[in-house]
């Protein structure tokens, strides 16, 4: 009888400790552009009890480079991270299976969130390298360079037999972008076209009067950019009509040699991205560029050399915090070809057409990917579909495009 | 962001290729093979090189060949002939046995040298043109500023960067790739392709740099010929004509080359006219004796 005790309550620890073990590991990456959506959406879906506890980068929660969430999602323990490496990023590293750099674990977590956890993407800081399940996408997998063979590598197309019921094409929402310029512009530099970017984009800079009409040849303006990881990248440039894979030219702006990723100084130099390479691909001098939409626009809101003016393209979520629309204090939001969206943006121009830089934004997964994770992956995908994406929601839309950059058509 | 191993790889295989280049031109003027089976191996593009790209109306698939630096075709004496290679199997593995005649096919060759060796933008642009007859010279395109050409080098790189780089060579050609003519692909870029607009080559070229200009038209690309053009920027706004370089052939059998074709030098035109002149000048003293006579 004692023995017969003893080999149960033997039984009942083992299965306590396989329970604990039982943890599913989540790993989620993808568009910077749509991270502070997706981030508040993931709080979300954790069960209210035992209560999530979670650590980040940075000090703000919504635009943190990298996270990591310990609890319950439909009664299952879950381990989630998220480590933004942007859209295209995001595609080539869950389709090609190919890790990426999260936080290790074992760090710092509360049921608040605890801020201030080292970046694990920056060089030295510790890391968990880890091949992603889930990537958030501002554009179509068919319209990035990571759908069939690139460099020599295979990327299988995500969720091509495996779907979310209840979306389209795994699209979530719709993810905003605005083109901003830096200080000390002209009170009569208001707008971009799609021409205007098209020329700037090709050559790198031009000259100030393309904006202004002015007479004024000295001062040029100098494109500012994301590298190739980025989907707010392919989006303007497949929206612009410059090509979503085009090799363009792009400026460094540095400050004491240093790259300038926060704003409010002034920028010494600009010279041309200089040649790298993003995941194993080569980006030639002047096609890189910045790998966060966040130090992009943070960037641009600098004053710049003399004769020079910044123009740049971001996702709103990170372009908003450095508008001002005054040249002295920050950055100007730009009208594209016209119209002003806004801050706060107003929906109607875009779920009714009249504003067009913007994009789909999906959620991707392997067709392999384990039930449990799949599952996961759906719940987040319907609460941001249904609950969480900002205005105008997928379902609200007036109008589609069938593609990246492609002509958005009314649907009565 | 990561960097991943094949960075290193990758800068190796640049670096063959660049040494491997200068190898074959310091040996042999140019960088002919011969088409013979060989390992496939990931293509890599250097600035300054080259492409030539093959298509046809009626394929699904086009052939681009990085033919190398452009410095192989400049400061060239008159006469020279450079043979690059034979691509006839290649040619016949894209279009089928019966390449040579088929007239739907064209051909045509651009590439852009971005940087000098200090790194900076200079954009230099080479393109082709069709001879209007054999032995015809094309007229020159134009050369323009260094804006306007930066914008036809973005175009170029991204075909090199997006539908070359890094994608698997032919079996027959080390330097030469087999691609779907969508996308980023030589026959995008080219008139009635997505990546260019108005009929144009690479946005720029009206209507092209290829031969024929339209298909189906004559009776195939060995009965064409290409001539080249340095196109250097000019910022003074008065669009002068690109330098001449030499004509791309190509025969039956698939053997290309690059010929530099005696062009009259302006002492030469002053030699002529002179000539001309003086034997005018004789006849009529001629004919005046003899009415005097």
């Amino acid at each position: 009888m004692k023995l017969i005790r003893t080999l149960t309550l033997g039984a009942l620890a083992l299965g306590c400790l396989s329970v604990a073990q039982a943890q599913t590991p989540i790993r989620i990456t993808g568009s910077t552009a749509f991270r502070g959506t997706a981030l508040t959406s993931i709080l979300n879906i954790f069960d209210p009890s035992p209560a999530v506890q979670y650590g980040y980068t940075g000090t703000t929660y919504t635009s943190s480079k990298a996270a990591i969430f310990l609890g319950n999602i439909g009664g299952n323990s879950v381990k989630l991270k998220t480590s933004w490496s942007g859209s295209e990023g995001g595609i080539q590293t869950v389709s090609g299976q190919i890790t990426v750099k999260f936080l290790p674990d074992g760090v710092a977590v509360s049921t608040g969130g605890t801020s201030g956890l080292p970046d694990p993407t920056v060089a030295g800081n510790a890391n968990s390298p880890e091949v992603p399940d889930i990537a958030f996408s501002d554009t179509f997998q068919s319209s990035s360079a990571f759908s069939g063979t690139f460099f020599g590598v295979n990327y299988p197309a995500l969720n091509s037999s495996v779907t979310t019921t209840g979306t389209t094409n795994q699209i979530i929402g719709i993810v905003q972008f605005k083109w901003i310029a830096g200080r000390s512009i002209p009170a009569n530099f208001t707008n971009m076209t799609s021409q205007l970017a098209r020329n700037l984009y090709s050559i790198g800079s031009a000259g100030v009067a393309l904006w202004t009409g002015s007479t004024d040849h000295a001062t040029k303006v100098f494109a500012i950019g994301r590298d190739i990881d980025s989907g707010t990248r392919l989006t303007s440039f497949a929206e612009t009509g410059l090509g979503a894979k085009a090799v363009v030219k792009q400026f460094e702006p540095k400050t004491g040699g240093v790259r300038v990723t926060t704003a409010g100084g002034t920028i010494s130099t600009l010279t041309l991205w200089p040649l790298e390479f993003v995941n194993g691909i080569v980006e030639p001098p002047g096609n890189g560029g910045y790998s966060s939409g966040g130090q992009l626009a943070a960037a641009v809101n600098n004053f710049p050399p003399a004769n020079s003016l910044l123009v740049g393209y971001s996702g709103t979520g990170d372009a908003d915090p450095q508008i001002t629309n005054n040249a002295s204090t920050g950055a100007t939001e730009l009208s594209y070809n016209g119209v002003t969206l806004g801050k706060p943006e107003n929906p109607d121009l875009i779920s009714e057409g009249a504003y067009t830089f913007w994009g789909y934004e999906h959620l991707y997964y392997r067709d392999s990917t384990p039930s449990d994770v799949a599952t996961v992956a759906d719940t987040l995908a319907l609460r941001i579909l249904n609950t969480d994406a900002p205005a105008p929601k997928f379902a609200a839309m007036q109008v589609s495009r069938n593609t990246d950059g492609a002509v958005v058509i009314q649907k009565y | 962001m990561q960097k991943l191993q094949i960075t290193d790889s990758i800068l190796i295989q640049m670096k063959i290729k660049n040494f491997a280049l200068t190898a074959a031109l310091v040996l042999a003027g140019t960088a002919f093979f011969q088409q013979t089976a060989t390992a496939q191996t990931p293509v890599v593009y250097t600035d300054g090189d080259l492409f030539m790209g093959f298509r046809s109306s009626t394929a699904t698939n086009d052939y681009l060949w990085d033919i190398g630096q452009f410095s192989q075709f400049t400061n060239l004496a008159a006469g020279t002939h450079l043979a690059l290679g034979n691509i006839s199997a290649d040619l016949t593995t894209v279009f089928g046995v019966n390449w040579a005649s088929n007239n739907n096919i064209q051909w045509g060759s651009a590439g852009t040298h971005d940087f000098d060796s200090s790194g900076n933008q200079i954009v230099n642009l080479y393109a082709t043109k069709a001879e209007p007859t054999l032995g015809t010279l094309a007229s020159p395109w134009l050369r323009q500023s260094t804006s306007n050409q930066g914008f036809t080098s973005s175009r170029i790189e991204t075909l090199a960067f997006f539908g070359f780089f890094g994608n698997t060579s032919t079996a027959n050609n080390p330097n030469a790739i087999i691609q779907p003519t969508l996308g980023t692909s030589w026959a995008s870029f080219q008139p009635g392709g997505a990546n260019t607009t108005g009929g144009t080559s690479f946005d720029t070229w009206n209507p092209t740099v290829e031969a024929p200009g339209n298909v189906p038209f004559g009776t195939g690309i060995p009965t064409t010929r290409l001539d080249l053009f340095e196109i250097l920027p000019d910022n003074g706004g008065l669009n002068p004509p690109s330098t001449y370089l030499g004509t791309f052939s190509i025969d039956s059998l698939g053997n290309v080359s690059f010929d530099t074709l005696p062009i009259p030098e302006p002492s030469t035109y002053a030699l002529l006219i002179a000539g001309g002149l003086l034997a005018l000048f004789v006849a009529r003293r001629q004919r005046k004796s003899n009415i005097n006579a």
